[in-house]
């Protein structure tokens, strides 16, 4: 007698979305625009002319793009599926990986679900309720229309996912000023490199521009740039650069970056998940001059270390422990040099704080090789260093003395007064 | 020859005092929500204590609490509080405020001295979580931008935060007045954060929206931008229709300033003036103030501070 384990609907929806932001949901959405234009433009970088629009309202949630549309075999096998098939036809260096990141942003958003895909030549509408769709005892859906044979132009090309029926937390959010600058902000860092490499996002009518990482450099100051490529007898290898140095001092933008096929899943990350606080410091305020990036490229997306949702990573897969290694490796002198840099706010000589100040920002990709950050700038020889004295005196005899002294600051009290016992006194 | 006798002594301020007025008479407007001696002031009274005369004397409001950061000249303070009923709370708004009772209606004035920053967003977000309807915030904040500082705008950005700063604002909108429009704006977008979040576990009915009643522009010295509004929530939608400050012609509901323009004139010419309005100034004879001035004056000579000398 068979026992039933299969899974309900409902289980599966509330597993999908629970586990993930909406402003993620909406950045995993636009990854099958971009699977979609690298799809189109599979031997460049350049992917002008692509584009991937967001319309938000409080009704309303609208994704339109060119980028290719998905052929009506693709959505009838494989698109909708809960989870990737093995036979799936697969982008090369893609960042859709798991199957699941257009359905979980669709039942993020709302109920009622639209879609209209076109490429060059088949063309097809999917309409649905969710709820309706529940209450059916199959999984499947069904096509509202659906052409082939056609010969559509470039600019009938493409993807318009319209969500409305929006869930009440959503639509809330959707129409908030502050939730868009929050989504900007998540999507100038994940898709920096697909925007970088000319593709449009936009949100309402303002279009995002992506993050262009670079660390400081100057005479003396080299960052780490190191390139390796694992499995390499295989027909996928997998290719790490780790680049790692500092750069402005920012406590918020501090840490490390992780970039699997030009999608940043772990942003200036202060976590022990990327090296902090094993046998390294944990991350502290005179380390926001930190910066490291580490990118995974691999024409098979399924080797590289993200989760689900792309927001962290696959901390146990051995390729991520092997480069966390090398990632503390590559942090250790770097936090040093900040050791030293932040030593000499308490001395008079600073060479490092000149250096780092003279230092030029250098985007990553014009960094060259180095196996370690080094800096080979002369600490200062035979430093004064100084301390600092506090103490409290009632106010009638500071102002006193500071008539006597014909000094006007506290600091100069102080610093009149110990010279005066130094002079006289000093000498024994 | 310079031409002095245009500008003002900054001490007399007298845009802050048509302010302060303007603002006054706007105040009394909540009154359908509620009776306003049943409301609490709170602010920032300084020595002065100017809104705080203003408010006792013209709203009856007799529960008052000004904060206070400067904690070293506490006799000071208390020796020039003008009336019994102001509560004095030493230390910073952002953390008096959250040690106060949110039991009732409260007109709360931050107004600030300087740029609007995380910490003043964080006392908006605080009175917005806890204020009950029929509440009023106003903000004043210094609206000057300098462009020319290197990294001006980076440090502007951070001292706001920049999940604050609105998409698509770049140094560009900062010129002018528009630094006063991007600020207005920020502040408008985390005061709908805060209610929208509180709004999330409330009912229908109970929900709280936002109706902005003052939107000055002004500069004794500084650009200075004052915004206020008032929180109601969905029940109170036929007392907001209705429209309490419809006749009052300061009134802005939305981006576009109000800018208070306080002519440079003698008491003479104020006399001689008034005594001809409210009709309008233009059509005396035989008049040597410049046209411009006296339209001015016009707008707001009920507002229009007399600063004489006094002997005490």
């Amino acid at each position: 007698m068979a026992i039933d384990a299969s899974a309900t609907k409902d289980f599966f929806l509330s597993i999908l979305t629970k586990d993930i932001d909406l402003v993620e949901a909406i950045v995993d959405l636009i990854d099958n625009s971009v699977d979609g234009a690298r799809r189109l433009r599979p031997n460049g970088s350049n992917l002008r002319g692509l584009f991937a629009h967001l319309d938000l309202s409080a009704d309303s949630f609208t994704l339109t793009d060119n980028c290719g549309g998905i052929d009506v075999e693709v959505a009838r096998k494989y698109a909708f599926r809960f989870g990737r098939n093995a036979n799936t036809p697969s982008t090369k260096h893609s960042v859709g990986q798991f199957g699941v990141g257009m359905k979980r942003a669709i039942f993020k958003l709302g109920n009622k679900i639209s879609i209209e895909s076109a490429t060059k030549t088949t063309k097809f509408t999917i309409d649905f309720h969710v709820n309706d769709w529940k209450k059916k005892a199959t999984w499947d859906l069904e096509f509202k229309t659906l052409q082939d044979k056609l010969n559509l132009t470039d600019a009938e090309i493409g993807t318009t996912i319209k969500i409305t029926a929006l869930h009440e937390g959503v639509a809330n959010e959707l129409q908030l000023a502050t939730f868009r600058t929050r989504l900007k902000a998540m999507i100038e860092s994940a898709h920096a490199e697909s925007l970088r490499s000319g593709l449009e996002i936009r949100i309402g009518d303002y279009s995002v521009t992506g993050a262009h990482p670079a660390l400081l450099e100057t005479s003396g100051i080299a960052s780490l740039f190191k390139e390796t490529k694992y499995f390499e007898k295989t027909k996928n290898p997998v290719i790490t650069k780790i680049y790692a140095g500092v750069s402005a001092s920012s406590p918020a933008d501090a840490g490390w970056y992780v970039i699997c096929n030009g999608r940043t899943i772990l942003a200036a990350d202060q976590n022990s998940i990327t090296g902090w606080g094993d046998g390294t410091p944990r991350f502290h305020n005179q380390y926001s001059r930190f910066r490291g990036y580490v990118f995974f490229d691999s024409d098979d997306a399924s080797l590289l270390p993200w989760n689900t949702t792309k927001t962290s990573v696959d901390a146990e897969l051995p390729l991520y422990r092997a480069t966390r290694l090398e990632m503390i490796a590559a942090m250790k002198p770097v936090l040093e040099f900040l050791n030293k840099l932040d030593r000499e706010k308490d001395t008079e000589e600073k060479p490092l704080t000149e250096a780092v100040e003279r230092a030029k920002q250098k985007a990553l990709e014009l960094i060259n090789k180095s196996p370690a950050f080094q800096y080979k700038i002369k600490p200062a020889a035979a430093v004064k260093k100084l301390t600092r004295i506090q103490y409290q005196r009632p106010v009638e005899e500071v102002e006193k003395v500071k008539k006597m002294l014909r000094v006007s600051t506290l600091t100069a009290v102080g610093e009149k007064t110990f010279e005066y016992y130094l002079t006289m006194e000093g000498d024994e | 020859m310079s031409a002095s006798y245009k500008e003002v002594n900054y001490s007399l301020r007298p845009a802050k005092h048509i302010e302060r007025k303007m603002l006054t008479e706007a105040l009394q407007r909540l009154s359908v929500f509620g009776k306003l001696s049943s409301y609490r002031y709170v602010g920032f009274g300084s020595i002065y204590f100017s809104d705080f005369k203003l408010f006792h004397r013209l709203l009856g409001i007799s529960r008052m609490t000004s904060i206070e950061k400067d904690s070293f000249n506490k006799e000071r303070f208390e020796f020039n509080k003008p009336f019994r009923c102001i509560d004095l709370k030493f230390g910073l708004s952002n953390d008096i405020l959250p040690t106060l009772s949110w039991k009732d209606k409260t007109i709360l004035w931050l107004d600030y001295d300087g740029a609007l920053n995380k910490d003043c967003l964080s006392d908006i977000a605080e009175f917005c979580t806890k204020a009950p309807s029929g509440s009023a915030l106003i903000v004043t904040v210094n609206a000057e931008f300098d462009k020319a500082e290197l990294g001006a705008f980076q440090q502007f950005e951070e001292a706001v935060g920049k999940e604050n700063v609105p998409i698509g604002i770049t140094i560009k909108d900062m010129k002018g007045a528009g630094a006063a429009k991007v600020l207005r704006e920020i502040i408008v977008n985390k005061i709908a954060e805060t209610l929208s979040a509180r709004n999330g576990v409330r009912q229908k009915q109970q929900r709280l929206n936002y109706l902005q009643f003052v939107n000055f522009h002004y500069a004794d010295n500084a650009r200075m931008l004052t915004i206020g509004g008032v929180i109601w929530k969905n029940s109170q939608a036929e007392t907001i229709k209705s429209g309490p400050w419809n006749d009052l012609p300061y009134i802005k509901h939305d981006a576009d300033p109000y800018v208070i323009d306080a002519p440079c004139l003698t008491t003479r010419e104020i006399r001689y003036m008034d005594s001809h309005l409210p009709i309008g100034p233009e059509k005396a004879m035989k008049f040597p103030v410049p046209k411009e001035q006296r339209e001015k004056y016009a707008k707001i000579y009920r507002y229009y501070p007399a600063f004489t000398e006094a002997e005490l």
